[in-house]
């Protein structure tokens, strides 16, 4: 019998700190908010005390980590004992100092990195232009960034140097969008916690349906944050690639996605329609 | 204005990185070539780095474009054209454009150890002045560093015979004879001797060279070992013992476990109470 879940209240004076259980640690636009907050409503999982993406280990590359440091990284996650804690980060796993510092503080930490079709991120990046305090000079890292975070192979390696491979769960947005209940379980049964409860929304979003009830709250919500920068709302249709680009990101993703499959053995080519003539070259 | 004997058209030869590697030496040495004609740009006559292709990452580069660009070339009959931005090597989208607007243009990389071209570019920066995202600036460097996958992308759409790879190490340790190396790469007279050439110049050369914390050393060593790996076998006259980060894998010895340069430190002043 599934349960009604709903959101949890407010941290006690109770609860006890200590390193994350659980810390997603990729992939920029490919749905980690999403999955990250049907997480947080399971009832034995918290998320950090302030904020969900803590960003922690990016100022580690102005100065060295200190014990100080891990301690206040500790600090962040009060939970109610027995209760699973974790953040989840887009950046831990492309920046390549993160995750041997994510490894100190969290040594035991279930690592998830949540992807998606690399030249649909792209056109997320295109659509959504810089990031809010983005100087003209940053545009291009920006554009440059979109195409370097989309090699998820590179990626898993980064984490692979630090952590074991039993310690990662990769999953695949398009995966979650087609089945969420079936993905949702696989994720609590890899974190270790009861996998007899869903969230309501989840179970009523099944299927194409809730594919397509996701890619509408993302955009509106993408829409209201243009509208606050006080930027022109992008066009109703979304930008398409234009041939040198995507023959440029596909000549640079193809041996990546290969790599990624061969790490990933249940990565759906299929569902990655530039890539899915790759399908049987990882198959053999 | 362009003078009437000039005709304008695609470059001979673009640098395309990478930065912090002695590109600004070597262009501004082989920019006194009589043969050879640095880019016109826009804010001045003679320019180094057009960055012509930095926006195309976010829109199309069409046939005005095109036309545009060749419209920075101007040279005397029997010169050649060209120019040179050490991004166009870690832009993903540049290859392909540079093949549509300058499809017979020969291209010249130059590399220096990924850790020393980190250091140089941004360990400085990221440490003594406040930055305000400075992991965008941090990762952005290794990417620079990402060497094997850049010269990959290149060769994807120029004939390996149309790309020269320098090593800096090797070019600082002989100058004149990879100075005629690249002569004879482009097809201008070897004979040319310039009188500055051991003087290096540019961002390359700036004495800061901050110490890497263990950390991060072993996370950058370790994260683009794989690269230099994959770019030796590419590079087959790429000098590994050049490279202090790397030497051990042409050695055949254990990576370093921190920052060499820790030990090279010279002594704390002492106190003059």
């Amino acid at each position: 019998m599934l349960e009604r879940l709903t959101a949890r209240g407010h941290a006690h004076e109770d609860d006890v700190t200590g390193p994350p259980d659980f810390v997603g640690v990729g992939t920029l636009n490919s749905g980690t908010q999403w999955w990250h907050s049907l997480l947080l409503r399971h009832p034995d999982i918290v998320g950090p005390r302030d904020r969900r993406e803590l960003h922690f280990f990016e100022q580690f590359c102005t100065r060295e980590m200190t014990d100080a440091d891990i301690a206040a990284y500790h600090a962040a996650f009060p939970r109610p004992r027995g209760k699973l804690a974790g953040e989840w980060t887009p950046r831990y796993a492309y920046d390549v100092w993160a995750p041997g510092l994510l490894k100190r503080a969290a040594p035991d930490a279930k690592l998830l990195l949540l992807v998606s079709d690399p030249l649909e991120r792209y056109r997320d990046r295109l659509e959504q232009g810089p990031e809010e305090g983005d100087e003209a000079g940053d545009e291009q890292i920006f554009m440059a960034d979109a195409s370097a975070r989309g090699r998820y192979a590179v990626q898993l390696q980064n984490l692979l140097r630090s952590f074991d491979r039993e310690q990662i769960l990769v999953l695949q947005q398009e995966q979650c969008l087609r089945d969420p209940a079936g993905q949702y379980v696989r994720t609590l049964r890899f974190l270790g916690v009861r996998d007899d409860v869903l969230p309501v929304n989840l179970r009523a979003l099944t299927g194409d349906r809730g594919a397509q009830a996701y890619v509408a709250v993302r955009r509106r919500l993408g829409l209201a944050r243009r509208r606050l920068r006080g930027r022109t709302p992008p066009a109703t249709i979304r930008p398409e690639l234009w041939p040198d680009i995507e023959l440029a990101l596909r000549t640079d993703l193809e041996s990546d996605v290969g790599e990624l499959c061969a790490l990933v053995p249940d990565i759906d080519l299929t569902l990655w329609p530039a890539f899915a003539h790759l399908a049987g070259a990882a198959a053999r | 204005m362009v003078k009437a004997t000039n005709t304008t058209g695609p470059p001979d030869f673009i640098g395309v990185g990478a930065q912090r590697s002695g590109t600004t030496w070597w262009f501004r040495t082989l920019s006194g070539h009589p043969e050879i004609r640095p880019a016109h740009g826009r804010r001045r006559a003679k320019q180094k780095e057009l960055h012509f292709f930095d926006r195309f990452g976010a829109r199309e580069l069409t046939d005005a474009d095109i036309a545009e660009y060749h419209a920075l070339f101007p040279r005397k009959p029997g010169q050649i054209a060209g120019e040179c931005t050490p991004r166009y090597m870690r832009d993903v989208w540049v290859a392909p454009l540079l093949r549509r607007a300058a499809p017979d243009a020969k291209l010249i990389v130059m590399l220096r150890d990924p850790v020393e071209r980190y250091r140089s570019g941004v360990q400085h920066q990221l440490t003594r002045t406040p930055q305000r995202l400075p992991e965008r600036l941090a990762s952005d460097a290794v990417e620079r560093g990402r060497y094997a996958l850049q010269l990959e992308r290149l060769q994807a759409f120029f004939p390996p015979e149309r790309i020269l790879v320098l090593q800096y190490e090797q070019c600082r340790q002989d100058a004149p004879g990879q100075f005629r190396r690249t002569l004879r790469f482009l097809g201008v007279d070897e004979g040319y001797d310039p009188a500055d050439l051991h003087q290096a110049r540019g961002t390359t050369t700036e004495a800061k060279k901050d110490v890497l914390w263990q950390d991060l050393y072993r996370a950058l060593q370790g994260a683009l070992e794989p690269q230099v790996q994959q770019l030796a076998a590419l590079v087959p006259d790429l000098d590994l013992a050049l490279w202090p980060n790397f030497a051990h894998l042409a050695t055949g010895g254990a990576p370093p476990r921190e920052d060499p340069r820790a030990h090279r430190q010279s002594p704390a002043p002492t106190s003059r109470a």
